[in-house]
């Protein structure tokens, strides 16, 4: 019995098995082959330019917002910060925005697959750190304001601080405004610091920042999938840009469902990784509707549900996604086999829509004083995670 | 046994040990906070220099009030001088506080933001806004080919109106007056005074809410008897301004009311004419029995002779104007009043108004009224509370209906001669004074809000706003002069469009509000009000030369 027990085994041993591009992010058993171990950060200060470059994209791409009306050829700049403490290892890992990659070392392209595009954080209070975080240097400047602009007074606990979250245009080079995107530049972060109403429960950083840098990475361009350029719709308008209403500028790509698709763009100067994403989209509910002439373009009135809801997925409802981390070599060919794991894990029923992300990630850290509790002692916040990206999403075709 | 209380000694001794340390070690070497001065302010707009008094302060870092960072301009051992933020929407007392390398001083309720509206609004937990907007039916510029183009601007109604709440979970105060986006009440300097933000400062805060998880059934109803015969009124005011400001108003054959009238489902049924209307009694020119609504409006129709071969064009538009929930008998309609039911959405928390159609119209918030303020929750309806709606805001200069305010961006040899608004020279705005209101007991604020747009930039929202001029009106004075020296810090605004009629450029538009404010007591703790902004405003395009 045991030497059929141990034959039993050691066949088990010859049971044809093969590499796995594509390894699971938190399902897995050996997370550390694909990643460090995530730091404990006090805060995440984050900033992104997105451009949808695509057939029904919305606002709710940006994680913050819903999808309706439609957004599809705008673009729009976004900040987020917020702070807390003990220290959590998820600031150093989850943006609100696009969270990066499996890091690699310039040369190679790693994939993996997220089923868990954010998460809950493990901190216990809030911290505020002034009324207003500013990203500026050489006429560029961007505020995220705090909300509340004001703590509520007297109105019980004022237990949340949270910075930017609105959305605003890319400018740059106006006669009268400030630069909102400087690819490839480097700003200045400052806060200016305060303390906490008296009857609040959070705590606060007293001191202003007054040393501390942001990095913009290079700009997403040229990107085109399998030879073809990535472009903005342009609905309502010819080709010409004369006024039509009748247009409806249908712009998506074939997804690599059987075979493999080529996704390129510019290489940069300096040779930064390029972050390539396949997002799957799950559905949700936007403004109320008793039939389909309540909803707008790209929207269809579920009469059960009395909502409007999108033809090809929510932007902010993500099933899951692949991303690769991937040489900045100008070109990244994207194999079916890739999203194998993808399409185990997600119930196909759930996809109303598939979308891609070309990005470029610049991660740093910036050091802030230490955080005043509510009740007057010190915790440790530094390091505080930066990030600022460069997003260039666009419409797949259903398999 | 031993082992068990030893180990519970343990345990409890873990309770005494701090889990962090003191921020600071000497309590003794903190600031301290004896004065400020000034301790009083009669605007929430920032600028203005703030000296703080007390002992320990020559390493500040830090300084805030209101909740709102100042900026240190200069520090000595017992003065410190900073440069006031925009105050916390509301007004009313607010902290000071200081933070020095060696600690931190707190003086509560030091400094008064005694502005107008502060104590009206001190016990504001709930928040209604009621807004009309009268704007022009169409707009001329020129176009990228220099040809004059007109835009449909808000077409023959001439105006919209909105309402909402929102009810959180505690203190909102001055929420009510910021609500419409426009024209904001803690936006204002000084009454009779003016100020800029200009291009690149940041914006004045915004009130803050807390999301109020609600009953199902709440609602807020803020009603006034109906009166057909007024909402046939508004519909022949709206027609004599169309007469008098529609570039085509000779091509007008006629302007005839009429309604679409909602059947049993709540969906449209019919289109009729209105024959006649006074106080609940409406009367059609069809059979309209098992209607639950209508909306209340006209139809104009134009002809245009020179067509080929001498043929002519007719055309019929029709417009909307007001609406009523009614029950029907033959052509007989019956209404109910006027105004509107502000329901609970669990989603965002506000209240919203869901009228007939899902819309409401300028004639449904009657000007000159008096309304009937209740609260219904879990099944009970309040006491009724009687409130006065706005006064209507009559606007005598510049005349922002004509849709007019334009000038030729092209003519440029000389300097356009039809400039309305130069921005080297003063700009007077004037209205009829209000009769009513004004007094600390029933508020009354007349805004002047210019902002000038980009419309070339690629906005997520709607158009990025470049500069504002905010103006704070005395109502009962009819005048209030932006000077020249604000107005050319603004951009020279040329208002033009491209050749497909999309905005381009740099615009500019100005809106005149009255505010009039009112408010209901929640219960009778005399500490929980349903403060209600009643707004009339008028808004055009206008061009800075």
């Amino acid at each position: 019995m045991t030497g059929a027990l141990l034959l039993l085994t050691a066949l088990g041993c010859i049971r044809p098995s093969d590499d796995y591009p594509v390894q699971i992010y938190g399902a897995g058993t050996a997370l550390d082959e694909v990643l460090p171990d995530p730091e404990p950060m006090g805060g995440t200060i984050e900033y992104t330019r997105m451009r949808l470059w695509g057939s029904n994209l919305g606002h709710g791409l940006s994680g913050l917002y819903g999808d309706s009306p439609r957004a599809d050829g705008t673009s729009f700049t976004v900040g987020y910060a917020y702070f807390g403490y003990p220290a959590d290892p998820g600031f150093d890992r989850n943006s609100s925005f696009l969270s990066p990659g499996p890091p690699v070392d310039g040369s190679e392209d790693l994939c993996m697959t997220r089923l868990v595009t954010s998460g809950y954080l493990g901190i216990t209070e809030y911290v505020d750190v002034g009324d207003h975080i500013a990203l500026s240097r050489d006429g560029g400047s961007v505020v995220l304001e705090r909300d509340p602009s004001v703590h509520h007074r007297p109105a019980g606990e004022s237990w949340f601080a949270g910075y930017g979250g609105r959305l605003g245009a890319v400018v740059t080079g106006h006669d009268y405004l400030p630069d909102t995107w400087r690819g490839d530049a480097t700003w200045d972060i400052r806060f200016p610091g305060t303390v906490s109403p008296p009857d609040s429960t959070m705590g606060s950083v007293p001191y202003p920042l007054t040393e501390g840098s942001i990095r913009f990475p290079a700009d997403v361009s040229g990107v085109s999938l399998d030879g073809v350029e990535v472009r903005a719709p342009h609905h309502e308008y010819d080709d010409e840009g004369v006024w039509d209403p009748e247009v409806e500028d249908d712009v998506r790509y074939p997804g690599p469902w059987t075979g493999p698709v080529t996704v390129s763009w510019e290489p940069s100067d300096d040779g930064q990784p390029v972050t390539i994403v396949v997002r799957y989209l799950g559905v949700g509910e936007e403004e109320a509707c008793d039939c389909n002439w309540d909803c707008s373009a790209g929207f269809t009135c579920d009469e059960q549900l009395g909502a409007c809801l999108p033809d090809e997925g929510s932007g902010w409802v993500p099933e899951g996604e692949l991303v690769c981390t991937v040489a900045d070599d100008g070109e990244f060919v994207l194999e079916p086999s890739r999203l194998d794991i993808l399409d185990t894990w997600v119930d196909p029923t759930a996809v109303h829509g598939r979308v891609l992300g070309v990005a470029r990630i610049s991660e740093g850290t910036v050091e802030v004083a230490d955080a005043l509790t509510f009740n007057d002692k010190r915790v440790v916040l530094t390091p505080v995670r930066t990030r600022v990206s460069d997003v260039l999403w666009t419409r797949l075709e259903a398999p | 046994m031993s082992v068990r209380y030893a180990s519970i000694i343990f345990f409890i001794s873990a309770c005494g040990t701090p889990p962090y340390p003191d921020y600071w070690d000497d309590e003794g070497a903190a600031p301290e906070i004896t004065s400020v001065d000034p301790d009083s302010l009669t605007s929430l707009a920032g600028g203005d220099i703030l000296i703080i008094g007390g002992a320990r302060l020559s390493s500040a870092k830090t300084v805030v009030i209101g909740g709102r960072n100042a900026t240190i301009e200069d520090v000595a051992e017992t003065e410190l001088t900073v440069t006031l933020p925009d105050g916390p929407p509301g007004g009313g007392v607010v902290d000071v506080t200081v933070v020095t390398d060696d600690g931190y001083a707190v003086a509560e309720g030091i400094l008064a933001y005694d502005t107008e509206g502060a104590d009206f609004w001190a016990d504001e937990v709930a928040s209604a806004t009621l807004y009309r907007l009268d704007c022009p039916i169409e707009i001329w510029t020129k176009d990228t080919s220099k040809d004059w183009a007109e835009l449909f601007w808000c077409g023959f109604e001439m105006g919209y109106a909105e309402a909402f709440a929102f009810y959180g979970a505690g203190s909102q105060k001055g929420l009510a007056g910021d609500q419409m986006g426009f024209a904001e009440l803690s936006s204002l300097p000084s009454a009779g005074d003016v100020r800029l933000i200009a291009p690149g400062d940041r914006l004045p805060p915004t009130a803050p809410i807390l999301y109020g998880a609600r009953a199902e059934d709440e609602h807020f109803e803020i009603t006034t008897a109906r009166d057909f015969a007024r909402d046939l009124a508004y519909i022949e005011d709206v027609s004599d301004r169309i007469e008098y400001f529609y570039e085509w108003a000779d091509s007008v054959t006629s302007i005839d009311g009429m309604a679409y009238v909602y059947g049993a489902d709540e969906c449209f049924a019919a289109d009729v004419v209105l024959l006649d209307g006074s106080g609940e009694s409406l009367t059609v020119d069809g059979d309209v029995s098992g209607a639950t609504g209508v909306w209340l409006g006209f139809a104009v129709t134009e002809e245009y002779g020179g067509g080929f071969g001498g043929s002519s064009e007719t055309y019929v538009t029709e417009a909307f104007t007001g609406s009523a929930s009614v029950s029907a008998d033959g052509s007989e309609l019956t209404g109910e009043p006027s105004g509107v039911t502000l329901s609970y959405d669990g989603y965002s928390g506000y209240f919203f108004y869901d009228g007939v159609g899902g819309y409401i119209y300028p004639s449904d918030l009657p000007t000159g009224a008096t309304y009937d303020v209740r609260y219904k929750r879990l099944g009970e309806l309040s006491e009724t509370t009687e409130v006065d709606g706005v006064e209507e805001l009559e606007l005598v200069y510049p005349e922002l209906l004509s849709g007019s305010l334009q000038y030729d961006p092209y003519d440029t040899a000389d300097g356009p001669d039809d400039v309305l608004v130069r921005r080297d020279e003063d700009l007077v705005v004037e209205w009829t004074p209000g009769e009513d209101g004004g007094e600390e007991d029933d508020p009354s604020f007349v805004v002047i809000d210019l902002r000038v747009y980009d419309a070339s930039l690629d906005d997520p929202l709607w158009m990025t706003e470049v500069a504002r001029i905010v103006g704070h009106g005395v109502d009962r004075e009819g005048r209030l002069m932006i000077p020249s020296e604000l107005l050319e810090q603004l951009p020279r605004v040329d208002n033009a469009v491209d050749d497909n009629y999309d905005l381009v450029g740099l615009w500019a538009e100005l809106t005149v509000a009255r505010h009039q404010l009112r408010k209901a007591p929640l219960d009778d703790s005399g500490e929980r009000d349903l403060v209600i902004d009643f707004v009339h405003a008028v808004n055009g395009p206008i061009t800075l030369y």
